[in-house]
């Protein structure tokens, strides 16, 4: 990894501080020694939640019905969790793990003989997830991406050792290590990361997370489930466990998913870049670095024009989905007003001003092609990043900075060659955000992919991250030395 | 050659001419079995009307190979000092340009028609599935030169992501 400018003066700063730190010998670590019973607790909890739905809706009568079945299944979790127990002690026995200086490493050696070994260089981003059971027992599991396939999971570790583990990683990866940076007499000294203090950047209280999800979108669905509900209700008719089932688990299912995982969610800056927590039973912590985000999406949908509150996504190389699948993944602000987007904005890219960037729309002769949302496709670039403005009911604006630029592609279709107009498309690495310039005229089209090409050709040789995309404001020295 | 998709140099490398041939034989070779899908159940089933299906088919079949050497002239490609150039299609056109410094890997690969016909195609891959291109049909000789160009000069340019 290339030791930015911002880099070097960190370090340097750290190694003023008198006494220097040796963290981490070669040490040999398990996971920890709770791992089976958090296993077991892992499984019990999933049959309550199957269980206990069927018992809730109908009533302890069902279990008086199932008569002598209901040992036979009482049997089956028994053995399901004994068989998580020995499974975790097994697991708990055999995984090894070494974090230091020179490698890290993940062995297993059981049945079959597995070692993997990371390079600090590939990891991507490290993300602790907390599930209730594994936090009533104090425990996390950590999740190593490295991009790509070969992701890696430990499971349990100490909530404790679990985050000084990962902001090892971290500091690792990023380069501003533990690793010896020579003194001016030349003995090499081995410095700690100092621990600054998170600022947390944006923080999403209950109100706006509610007035977010009610006020959006999704308000049709509701109100249509709540109308089919009174109707069945009112008629008498077609009331069915399985129809009231479907409609309370759809909508209420999603309703709880939204509000239940988005809870709490905050945004904090730390040494190693961002830090994203969220969720209400499990707490979701995801390690974001600014200097790998590819691009980024404002989405304001038509009700959340009422509220004024948008939803920020980003493209990001090694960002895991979570246990929200596509909802969440990606999603740097569930729920936002403009001053958070901008606070957002300028966590990860510092000095970046929207509304500077000069825009133009489309011919009018696009109307064609695009009647409604005509007035709102808008597109500019200045010599940073392009922007382009979509969308008639739903608002989006979508952001490419030209270093993270991948390759540039023009296309045509029969009717847009009638009319001499032509799409531009700037392609990031694969994510939830995508960026094309629809309907251009043909000649400002190339015109721009051309100049686009320079712009990205230039981005990429200038060796320092250049302007707003530095990952980290170089912190100021004193900050550090006068760390109590 | 219109001006939008002009290229970046003086001309478009273009492919091989063998490459043309094996449209050709493709079109030849593919288009009576899906013609014969069509056509042969509505004669066992004694339709009426199966000729209709038929004539439409063979005109389609024509045009295949009227509109072959438009398509086939239309693919070109490029290479500057930083980027690799490529346009092609007909009806929906396109030009990509990717960098040089943006590719992960190159692939030169040969099936068993294509060997036939001394050709090659070479893919681009990038960290974007739509910014990964694929330059097929040109000479073998050709096709193992432009990838040892390509990985020499991405060699030189990488640039992180």
């Amino acid at each position: 990894m290339r030791a930015t400018p911002e880099a070097t003066a960190y370090t340097q700063a750290v190694a003023t501080v008198p006494e220097p730190v040796v963290l981490l010998r070669k040490e040999i670590e398990h996971p920890h020694p709770l791992t089976g019973i958090a296993r077991s607790w892992i499984a019990v909890f999933g049959l309550i939640l199957v269980f206990g739905r069927d018992i809730a809706e109908r009533g302890f009568e069902s279990i008086k019905e199932m008569g002598p079945f209901m040992w036979i299944i009482l049997g089956l979790v028994l053995a399901v969790v004994l068989f998580n127990l020995v499974w975790g002690i097994i697991e708990w026995r055999t995984t090894t793990f070494i974090a230091d200086d020179e490698e890290f490493r993940i062995e297993r050696d059981f049945l079959s003989r597995d070692s993997s070994r990371i390079s600090y260089a590939k990891i991507q981003s490290v993300d602790i997830e907390r599930s209730l059971p594994a936090r009533l027992l104090g425990l996390s599991s950590v999740t190593i991406d490295v991009g790509g396939a070969g992701g890696k999971k430990l499971e349990f570790l100490a909530k404790q050792r679990a985050e000084v583990l990962r902001d090892q990683l971290l500091a690792r990866m990023r380069g501003l290590t533990t690793a010896a940076t020579t003194d001016d007499d030349g003995t090499a000294v081995v410095t700690a990361p100092p621990a600054v203090p998170p600022h947390t950047v944006v923080r999403v209280s209950p109100v706006t997370l509610v007035k977010g999800v009610l006020i959006s979108s999704f308000l049709p669905w509701l109100l249509g489930a709540l109308a089919f509900l009174v109707g069945m209700l009112w008629l008498g008719e077609g009331f069915t466990i399985a129809g009231l089932g479907a409609v309370v688990f759809g909508v209420g299912g999603y309703l709880w998913a939204q509000i239940v995982s988005n809870w709490n969610f905050h945004l904090d800056k730390v040494p190693d870049g961002l830090h994203m927590t969220r969720g209400l039973f499990t707490t979701q912590s995801q390690s974001l670095r600014a200097d790998r985000i590819q691009a980024v999406s404002i989405h304001q949908d038509y009700l959340q024009r009422l509220t004024g509150l948008y939803r920020v996504r980003v493209t990001v190389l090694g960002l895991h989905g979570g246990e929200g699948g596509a909802q969440t993944s990606g999603t740097v602000l569930p729920y936002g007003t403009r001053d958070d987007v901008t606070r957002v904005l300028g966590a990860f890219w510092p000095g970046i001003n929207l509304d500077a960037i000069p825009l133009h729309g489309q011919p009018s002769r696009a109307r064609w092609l695009t009647p409604l949302g005509f007035k709102r496709h808008l597109w500019g670039a200045d010599d940073q990043t392009v922007v382009a403005h979509h969308g008639w009911l739903d608002h989006t604006i979508t952001l490419v900075p030209h270093r993270r630029m991948q390759s540039l592609g023009i296309s045509q279709g029969p009717w847009q060659r009638k009319l001499n107009l032509a799409t531009v498309a700037l392609h990031t690495t694969d994510g939830p955000v995508s960026l094309s310039l629809y309907h251009l005229d043909a000649s400002d089209a190339r015109g721009f992919f051309d100049a686009q090409r320079e712009r990205a050709c230039a981005a990429r040789n200038d060796t320092a991250e250049p302007g707003y995309l530095a990952a980290l404001p170089a912190p100021a020295a004193d900050e550090f030395i006068s760390r109590p | 050659m219109d001006d939008l998709f002009r290229p970046p140099a003086a001309t478009w490398h273009r492919l091989s001419p063998s490459y043309l041939k094996l449209k050709y034989l493709m079109i030849a070779i593919t288009w009576p079995f899906l013609g014969a899908a069509v056509v042969v159940p509505l004669v066992l089933l004694d339709m009426s009307w199966w000729w209709a299906p038929l004539v439409a088919f063979l005109v389609l079949w024509a045009w295949r190979f009227l509109r072959a050497p438009r398509v086939f002239r239309r693919w070109g490609y490029a290479e500057t000092d930083d980027d690799v150039y490529l346009t092609r299609g007909l009806l929906w056109r396109e030009l990509t340009c990717v960098p040089y410094g943006r590719m992960q890997l190159v692939n030169v690969s040969s099936g068993p028609i294509e060997r036939q016909f001394g050709l090659a195609s070479v893919e681009l891959v990038t960290s974007s599935t739509s910014g990964t291109i694929m330059i097929p049909g040109l000479a073998r000789t050709d096709a193992v030169n432009l990838r040892d160009r390509l990985i020499e000069r991405g060699e030189l340019l990488q640039a992180g992501i």
